[in-house]
């Protein structure tokens, strides 16, 4: 078995799960869902919603595995299904009433968990506020730290429409945020 | 500097070219703008704010942990990707020439729903089942599941087929995804029975089971994960969990 981090794991698991191998698959998922849990949350705000987009993606991913190309990593083909998916699951009014993050997803402990829920809460419905394209982003390159040219290669955009939107997206959560104010107000 | 406005920044505050600003964060204006953002930007504190402010922002959005996928989430994306391996196979099986009664004369191979020449249509259609409870188990294991993405049957009354000991390791794998266990399919009876006949199983995740004759006695075969992949352990007791018949870590 490869180790995770083995450079072309990835892309050894899926062919693997191409000719015939049936823990290959699993085990990708094992690899990438914690990732791309938190992208489908930040993207569409509902728990069931990030689920919902999550399984049809990943059902889509095992389906269409064998027109994996390579001219992306795995990671970047995967992220790009889960985006796609989500954004469908947007755009087709599909998704939920945003609601407050659920209590699974809490800290266990931390020096002021207070405080910190609070910022979190708050930079979590800050996200939320956003338009989906600025939203999608920020989570990707301020949150999940993914660099920009994986980013346009996720969203097949532009490199500079990535900046754009994430320009946009940070001006507009550091308003909300409170770390900027309207002059006079 | 010019601001560039659209429709979404209506709420972005105005202050001194805040978008403009933003977009020298993000590392979007070529060299020559940059420089003359950064020039002006110096020479007025409020565009100095501004920065801070978006610098703050990027440290919060960096501070976001990930979040763990709850258990019953990760079960239904399990199941979900069991069921798809099984329409898989079948969409194999129903392709394939022996299946529909034409075996050995076809000679162009079969493509199967993803796309693959199928080069082993006899092995495909003689191992389907066995590769959906692969699937599934690779799915439970890896990701640490429980029972809950897995169907609980009825307890029917036939005793199950009679096995040996040397047997149980095959019928085990065989029986992932099954769940012939009767009262045990709950977890609180299940763990109060292991944790009399076998405490090293009681809080392994159930896997699947059924009905056997082991050595000529009645019982029921539990399929617990290890948390190690691929590895199982078995647990054969009897029908009134008062006796261990068997235990046997696989793999």
């Amino acid at each position: 078995m490869l180790p995770a981090t083995a450079p072309g794991a990835n892309a050894e698991l899926l062919a693997a799960h191409v000719g015939g191998d049936p823990e290959a698959f699993g085990l990708l998922v094992q690899r990438h869902s914690r990732d791309l849990w938190s992208l489908a949350l930040r993207t569409v705000g509902d728990p069931d919603d990030a689920a919902d987009a999550v399984q049809e993606a990943l059902v889509s991913a095992y389906r269409r595995a064998a027109t994996y190309r390579g001219e992306a990593s795995v990671r970047t083909w995967l992220r790009r299904i889960v985006v796609n998916a989500c954004i469908d699951r947007i755009r087709h009014e599909r998704v939920r009433r945003t609601v407050p993050w659920p209590r699974w997803d809490l800290p266990a402990r931390g020096a002021d968990p207070g405080t910190e829920l609070a910022t979190r809460m708050a930079v979590d419905d800050a996200l939320a506020l956003l338009p989906v394209e600025q939203r999608v982003a920020v989570v990707l390159v301020d949150v999940q730290g993914c660099p920009v040219a994986e980013v346009a290669e996720i969203l097949q955009v532009p490199a500079g429409t990535v900046k754009s939107r994430c320009a946009r997206g940070r001006a507009r959560l550091a308003l909300l945020l409170g770390h900027l104010r309207k002059e006079g107000g | 500097m010019n601001v560039h406005r659209g429709p979404d920044d209506a709420d972005v505050p105005d202050v001194p070219d805040v978008t403009a600003l933003a977009e020298l964060d993000a590392d979007l204006p070529g060299p020559a703008a940059a420089a003359r953002l950064r020039a002006a930007a110096r020479t007025d504190p409020r565009a100095a704010a501004v920065l801070d402010a978006l610098t703050a922002t990027r440290a919060h959005l960096a501070a976001l942990p990930e979040t763990p996928v709850p258990t019953e989430i990760e079960a239904r994306w399990a199941a979900a990707l069991a069921a798809e391996g099984a329409a898989s196979e079948s969409a194999s099986a129903r392709a394939d020439p022996k299946t529909q009664g034409c075996a050995g004369t076809a000679p162009d191979r079969p493509t199967d729903t993803r796309g693959r020449p199928d080069t082993a249509p006899d092995r495909h259609t003689a191992k389907s089942g066995a590769r959906v409870r692969r699937l599934l188990l690779a799915a439970a294991v890896t990701t640490g599941l429980v029972a809950a993405g897995i169907g609980v049957l009825p307890h029917p009354g036939a005793p199950g087929p009679a096995v040996t000991r040397l047997e149980l390791v095959a019928l085990g794998r065989d029986a992932v995804g099954t769940m012939d266990v009767g009262d045990l399919a709950d977890p609180a009876r299940r763990a109060a029975c292991l944790r009399i006949v076998a405490p090293a199983a009681e809080s392994a995740p159930l896997l699947g089971g059924r009905r056997v004759v082991l050595n000529g006695r009645p019982g029921t075969l539990l399929v617990l994960g290890t948390g190690t992949l691929g590895r199982l352990r078995l647990v054969v007791v009897d029908p009134n969990c008062g006796t261990l018949l068997a235990h046997v870590v696989s793999g």
